[in-house]
């Protein structure tokens, strides 16, 4: 956690940041505390289920200038924590994610949109439960900029998505219990390497 | 998705509860008309265990970190036929929950929510509005960190109905709004960590009579 207090230092890092597109290609890597996915679902008729994934790895390449690049994220699906702890060993076996035999979850880009210099989606395969399906992450808020106490360079963002379960096989309890939609959130920050 | 069979509820404070539940239907009813309120008026009670008290909040300016508290519970009651009711809503502080455990302690401590001395954050209902009888929004005072401030919270969704799995009737709503931490006087490292607080709830609650009430913490 930051501890200091600078919110000056934050905003001009900022305006600075957000002038002229890289030149060339970058690489990030993503800072896990501040790049936890979450996930929702719902549950009966009632309630909206929330839980996210504490572990989880990614690394991001992006040329601005030639409107390319790559992501490449792995969840540690042991790390899967539902708000409520009694469904955390139900998530985390057979009829869930299986984590025994698939310990983690991997999304890998194949192609990345921009508006501008700005990314705004990346097309992707979502590997899950050993089954790969395309999937297209909807990017918000892609922003660059500087850590205002270590000076490292970074970018920040917000990829969404919502897939439908069924399609990775992940069957259990949907029309019944629970919704086919997940809806999956991912903040992004990112330090250039 | 499937769930095990629901613990008992922590014991609690039963007088304390007995008291408010009748403070409660009192104050609904007498804002209902008379005579029928009683008939169309619900309690429900917050499930902890499927209610969710999610924040947002802008880090470095440059992502949306999210966070919940792990316990909650709260008491509504509804008159379906008056379009009244009460909301009240309470959080545990301390079960503030990041996925950092060094997160949480900083944000546990004295500098953010300071919960040795405030233990709780709480949302109480003043008026309940509703478009025609769907309940769309909810005034009423939050108080956090010992300020009590006012809060309108909007209400995205109301369901009732039989829970298929348990057959207990309940609701589940989903309310959000947005608050200043400034206003509760948590202005530690604004700008770094943002002043605008994104809450949102997931709230599921399930009917109970006015004796069961009086029984739950």
């Amino acid at each position: 956690m930051l501890r200091q207090s600078g919110a000056s230092a934050l905003a001009l890092m900022l305006a600075v940041a957000s002038g002229a597109a890289a030149a060339a290609e970058e690489s990030y890597v993503t800072d896990p505390a501040h790049s936890q996915p979450s996930y929702e679902i719902r549950h009966t008729i009632f309630s909206t289920q929330r839980g996210d994934f504490l572990k989880s790895t990614g690394k991001i390449t992006i040329d601005r200038e030639a409107k390319k690049g790559s992501v490449d994220v792995t969840i540690d699906t042991t790390s899967i924590r539902s708000h409520d702890p009694r469904l955390d060993s139900i998530l985390k076996g057979e009829d869930y994610f299986n984590v025994a035999k698939y310990p983690t979850m991997n999304f890998k880009s194949t192609a990345m949109r921009f508006d501008g210099d700005r990314l705004t989606g990346v097309d992707g395969e979502l590997t899950m439960i050993g089954v790969t399906r395309p999937v297209t992450l909807k990017v918000a808020d892609f922003q660059c900029g500087e850590n205002p106490f270590n000076k490292k360079p970074m970018c920040g963002a917000e990829a969404s998505t919502t897939i439908k379960r069924s399609e990775w096989g992940m069957k259990t309890g949907v029309g019944r219990s629970s919704g086919d939609d997940v809806k999956i959130t991912i903040p992004i920050e990112a330090y250039r390497e | 998705m499937r769930r095990p069979t629901r613990s008992a509820g922590a014991p609690g404070c039963r007088v304390g509860a007995l008291l408010f539940a009748v403070a409660m239907l009192v104050a609904t009813v007498g804002s209902a008309q008379a005579g029928e309120a009683a008939e169309s008026l619900s309690i429900y009670r917050v499930d902890p265990d499927l209610t969710s008290a999610q924040f947002a909040v802008r880090h470095l300016g440059l992502s949306m970190q999210r966070g919940h508290f792990g316990r909650t519970r709260g008491t509504i009651m509804l008159d379906s036929e008056a379009h009244a009711g009460r909301i009240d809503f309470i959080v545990d502080a301390s079960s503030i929950d990041t996925g950092w455990t060094a997160r949480d302690a900083f944000l546990r401590g004295e500098d953010m929510f300071d919960t040795a001395h405030y233990p709780v954050v709480r949302f109480r209902s003043t008026r309940l509005a509703f478009d025609s009888a769907r309940l769309v929004g909810v005034s009423g005072e939050l108080t956090m960190h010992n300020v009590t401030r006012p809060v309108e919270l909007h209400v995205a969704r109301l369901d009732c109905g039989r829970d298929p799995e348990s057959g207990r009737d309940g609701c589940g709503a989903e309310a959000d709004t947005t608050i200043r931490r400034s206003d509760f006087g948590m202005r530690y490292a604004l700008g770094i960590v943002g002043d605008d607080i994104g809450l949102s709830f997931q709230v599921t609650a399930f009917r109970v009579s006015s004796d069961e009430e009086a029984d739950q913490p």
